[in-house]
């Protein structure tokens, strides 16, 4: 992808629905630092006519780390008239990175991608929701799709009092606060692979994405590091959370979780969400003490690997900033 | 065996379907087995069997029996 020119690329994205915001940030934002490539390219007549977008990261477990990419943005134009394209660009991506990694993923992704991964984790991060308001629940939200008129003004209803009081000293600021730096550093890594991201990925990620706008919520503990990224469409009802934390920060983790709902029930929030490893105990357990609820929200993980016995079979720490996930509401 | 049939038993056992199946008129994306990825698979089963490389514009032009037939004769025997 670095070598094609910027404007081919440009409107290759913007035929597939990408906004022209969205392609400046994701694409071409210089503050994204990074190794690797961005993705990979089918040319045809100088015009951009299949892409296999590429978002660097680092794996990391105990066993050491690991350079990796996250797939996204797989499109391929006219794909019935261009049979295999989209397997050669997914090959070829393979074969160059070594090491890809796709979480979720459309129709196409679930009929090929599986067939070509080294490892398919079924149900490998599930979705957790804590309803707010009235707008916060699925059956409500059902109901005032189909009747408006009926439903649409009781959404900002209130369901629960607000959450309950940090019992350590939490702070919050607006962005992506330079604390989380050093908890992102820290974070626990066990035996199993998780993602691990700098504080200029979540910088880029969570707080530069044009389409959102972000708080972070940490313990002002240093020996137990903790702190969440809590963000949601600009000017939108429902809101999301990832968060990091060292396992025997628990208790710093429901405070950091608590004091993530209190702000945004107090900025009128519907709903809370957000994303765990069907496996990370630690997480799914805070996230349900806090009150969260398992969502129908279910994606598979799949490890695509030029080495076929890459040690590498499955990924934990899995949340809403891996992959393109943060912004796509 | 003959190139064709070298042909016929090539696409069958990539595509995972009895050799009485492949006949000319069998085409990319009308039976199942014959999808996006195991058309690749089939380019690169093509190039191994003929000795030969396949380009994208080549690949997505031998889209059925009939112009891997074609394909395959137009090149010099080995």
């Amino acid at each position: 992808m670095s070598a094609v020119p910027a404007n081919l690329l440009f409107e290759h994205l913007r035929q597939y629905g990408l906004p022209a915001e969205i392609i400046n940030w994701k694409y071409f934002d210089p503050g994204f630092r990074h190794s690797g490539e961005r993705g990979w390219v089918w040319l045809k007549e100088d015009k951009v006519k299949g892409l296999i977008g590429l978002l660097p990261f680092t794996l990391a477990s105990t066993a050491g780390r690991a350079a990796c990419a996250w797939t996204c943005d797989w499109f391929v134009a006219d794909a019935a008239r261009n049979p295999g394209i989209g397997a050669l660009l997914l090959k070829e991506a393979i074969e160059q990175e070594g090491l890809l990694v796709t979480l979720g993923g459309n129709e196409a992704t679930a009929r090929m991608v599986p067939r070509m991964a080294a490892h398919a984790v079924d149900a490998a991060a599930v979705g957790l929701t804590l309803p707010l308001r009235l707008g916060g629940l699925q059956a409500y939200r059902a109901l005032a799709a189909r009747a408006p008129g009926a439903f649409g003004s009781l959404s900002k209803m209130p369901l629960r009092p607000r959450g309950g009081r940090p019992n350590v000293g939490v702070r919050t600021e607006a962005g992506i606060a330079p604390p989380l730096a050093e908890v992102l550093e820290s974070a626990t890594r066990g035996a199993a692979w998780s993602p691990v991201y700098d504080f200029d990925y979540v910088r880029w990620q969570l707080e530069r994405c044009p389409v959102l706008e972000s708080f972070t919520v940490y313990v002002d503990d240093r020996s137990a590091p903790a702190a969440a990224v809590v963000w949601r469409p600009k000017r939108g009802a429902h809101w999301r959370m990832a968060y990091w934390a060292i396992d025997t920060g628990a208790e710093h983790c429901g405070a950091v979780i608590d004091e993530a709902v209190n702000r945004v029930y107090a900025l009128g929030a519907e709903s809370l969400s957000a994303l765990a490893g069907r496996g990370d105990t630690v997480s799914l357990g805070c996230l349900r003490a806090a009150g969260f609820r398992e969502n129908a929200l279910s994606l598979p993980l799949y490890v695509l690997a030029r080495d076929r016995n890459t040690p590498i079979e499955r990924v934990s720490g899995l949340g809403y900033a891996d992959s393109d996930l943060g912004y796509r509401f | 065996m003959s190139t064709d049939d070298r042909i016929v038993t090539l696409i069958a056992t990539t595509l995972g379907i009895p050799a009485e199946r492949v006949t000319d008129d069998l085409a990319f994306s009308e039976t199942a087995e014959w999808d996006s990825l195991n058309h690749v698979n089939l380019m690169v089963a093509l190039e191994q069997a003929l000795h030969t490389e396949i380009d994208e514009e080549r690949m997505i032009q031998l889209t059925s029996v009939r112009a891997i037939r074609d394909f395959a004769a137009e090149q010099p025997r080995s």
